[in-house]
């Protein structure tokens, strides 16, 4: 063993034995052979529709590329009307109907994905069976009111147990912990395939979706409260003396949540006035120009990785970066926000549970409050 | 180390890593679903169509590598092939691992050997990203190792000076391309 390869020589040796096209042909022959079987498989993965719901892309996308010049909206006008589709946004509404599955032929059906807000209504009405895919720690440290455990992988003896209580033809809803888990989707799939179950759920948001909505509708019944109490003094912001911490900050087994959390904007008032907070409006720029909180800057949900750098600037990482959008339970902000914590490393960005619309609501009593600026 | 033990050190790593590529291969192939959810849940920058195409063909590479491997069948294809494919894992397990994603790494199915029902610990220790990512270093390590132990024996056995030597111990230990090529 006295002749050794040199770090060159390693890929002269191995251009040489002729490994490399021959590894190459084996890739190729597993392309051939994975779509072959996949084509003939009952499990296969299906090319056309989606298996796994892509998280909901933010209205309205182009039209911040529409250079829109919009009238001077005069402030008493703006606040006197609040819009319909602001109403509509309060109240929590099923954005559709979940696909009816009661005619499914009895083979397979692969699950689909579902948010809270679609599951909610049923829920409520006990039509649908909760499965919450995490462990038992996890289950008992919390976990969505009603819901069975089902431990992702199950045993055989638990599968069974679960299949004896509840028939094939139930609608199961399985959820883990956020859009990070996987258990969910694994345990959808099993409880379709092997067990048979005809219309299964997975819910993408997961236990950290639910405990979201739980926040917002937390922040909606703040807002009623604020609205019926009698005008106090002017200078007051509503309900600012007790501001309800969102149950957010529940994180039963230790996992590192990197979604951005909810801010109240009795909350984010007064370190607005600080300068402790940078508002950011994640609407189109349509919708900004119309008007604004006063002292947002523009940073629509889907701007690109360049445009956030250039509007954020330099500003420390530990800024508290607080995201908006239209109306309360509008997407944007989430997302905005969440972007933010992940590919931006701004941990400390948060979104706004209520909308520009219910700020406006909400300002309507102060004297001071202007839409535009 | 005497060419003998060494011999047989080689044949031994090079049916282990063939097993281990045949099992983390079935593993995908009996639920190539949650073979996708895994991947997804890498959260990796690549559009879902393109992940979908490496849920399909990820288990038929590492089932025809480790057959390669345990027949022992142009062993330096499959041991590029395999040094590829670890490479892809370290940098998926690794950017997960950095980035602390608490996800299952879909390597390994410990309920495939039997061992289904008190397996839950040894189960979520095998499938976490930082254990697999220190696991796939192993291997990579492994392969690599076999990589270059079979292209000098190649490079060894092609000159003519040290022909009496190369196949005095290729006699003896296994793993010579060379006496392979007549197959």
């Amino acid at each position: 063993m006295k002749i050794d390869i040199k770090a060159g020589g390693f890929w002269r040796a191995l251009l040489g034995a002729g490994a490399i096209p021959q590894a190459l042909a084996v890739v190729a022959l597993s392309c051939v052979l994975g779509l072959a079987y996949n084509a003939a498989s009952p499990v296969g993965i299906r090319w056309s529709e989606s298996d796994k719901a892509e998280p909901a892309k933010p209205a309205a996308p182009l039209a911040t590329l529409a250079p829109v010049v919009s009238p001077p909206v005069a402030a008493t006008n703006a606040v006197a009307e609040p819009t319909n589709q602001s109403l509509a946004a309060v109240v929590p509404v099923p954005s559709q109907p979940p696909p009816a599955a009661l005619a499914a032929p009895p083979q397979y059906v692969p699950p689909t994905g579902t948010t809270w807000a679609e599951v909610e209504p049923l829920a409520l009405k006990g039509a649908v069976v909760l499965v919450d895919a995490r462990g038992r720690a996890a289950y008992d440290a919390g976990h969505i009111p009603g819901a069975v455990l089902l431990p992702e992988p199950p045993s055989a003896e638990e599968l069974a147990a679960f299949r004896a209580q509840y028939p094939t033809n139930s609608h199961l809803v399985v959820y883990c912990s956020s859009t990070s888990c996987s258990l969910s989707f694994k345990l959808a799939h099993r409880l379709a395939r092997e067990a048979g179950y005809t219309f299964v759920q997975y819910m993408t948001g997961g236990y950290l979706d639910w405990q979201r909505e739980q926040a917002l509708k937390q922040g909606a019944s703040n807002q009623v409260a604020a609205a019926a109490a009698p005008a106090q003094a002017a200078e007051m912001p509503p309900q600012d003396t007790a501001p309800v911490t969102p149950p957010i900050a529940a994180n039963p087994d230790g996992e590192k949540l990197d979604n951005a959390l909810p801010i109240m904007w009795a909350q984010a008032k007064p370190m607005l006035a600080t300068g402790q907070v940078l508002l950011v409006d994640a609407r189109p720029k349509a919708d900004y120009d119309a008007g604004h909180i006063p002292g947002a800057l523009w940073l629509p949900a889907d701007a690109s990785g360049e445009v956030v750098r250039q509007i954020l600037g330099d500003r420390p990482k530990t800024t508290r970066v607080v995201a908006y959008c239209g109306s309360m339970g509008c997407p944007q902000a989430f997302q905005l926000a969440t972007r933010l914590v992940r590919e931006f490393s701004f941990p400390n960005a948060q979104f706004m549970l209520e909308g520009y619309a219910e700020w406006r609501r909400a300002e309507a009593n102060q004297p001071q409050a202007g839409g535009a600026k | 180390m005497t060419p003998l033990a060494r011999g047989r050190l080689e044949v031994a790593l090079r049916v282990l890593l063939g097993l281990l590529l045949l099992w983390a291969s079935v593993s995908k192939l009996a639920n190539p679903t949650a073979a996708l959810a895994s991947i997804y849940a890498y959260d990796l920058p690549l559009p879902h169509a393109l992940l979908k195409v490496v849920a399909v063909v990820l288990p038929w590479v590492e089932l025809i590598c480790g057959l390669m491997l345990v027949a022992n069948h142009k062993p330096l294809a499959a041991l590029t092939c395999g040094s590829a494919l670890l490479l892809v894992f370290l940098l998926a397990t690794g950017q997960a691992w950095a980035r602390g994603l608490r996800i299952a790494c879909g390597c390994f199915d410990l309920a495939l050997l039997g061992f289904g029902k008190h397996a839950e610990a040894a189960q979520a220790f095998l499938e976490s990203v930082g254990v697999a990512f220190v696991r796939n270093l192993l291997l990579a390590a492994g392969f690599l190792w076999l990589l270059r132990a079979g292209l000098k024996q190649t490079s060894v056995a092609a000159s003519p000076i040290s022909q009496a030597s190369s196949t005095s111990t290729s006699a003896v230990s296994n793993p010579s391309p060379r006496r392979k090529r007549r197959s």
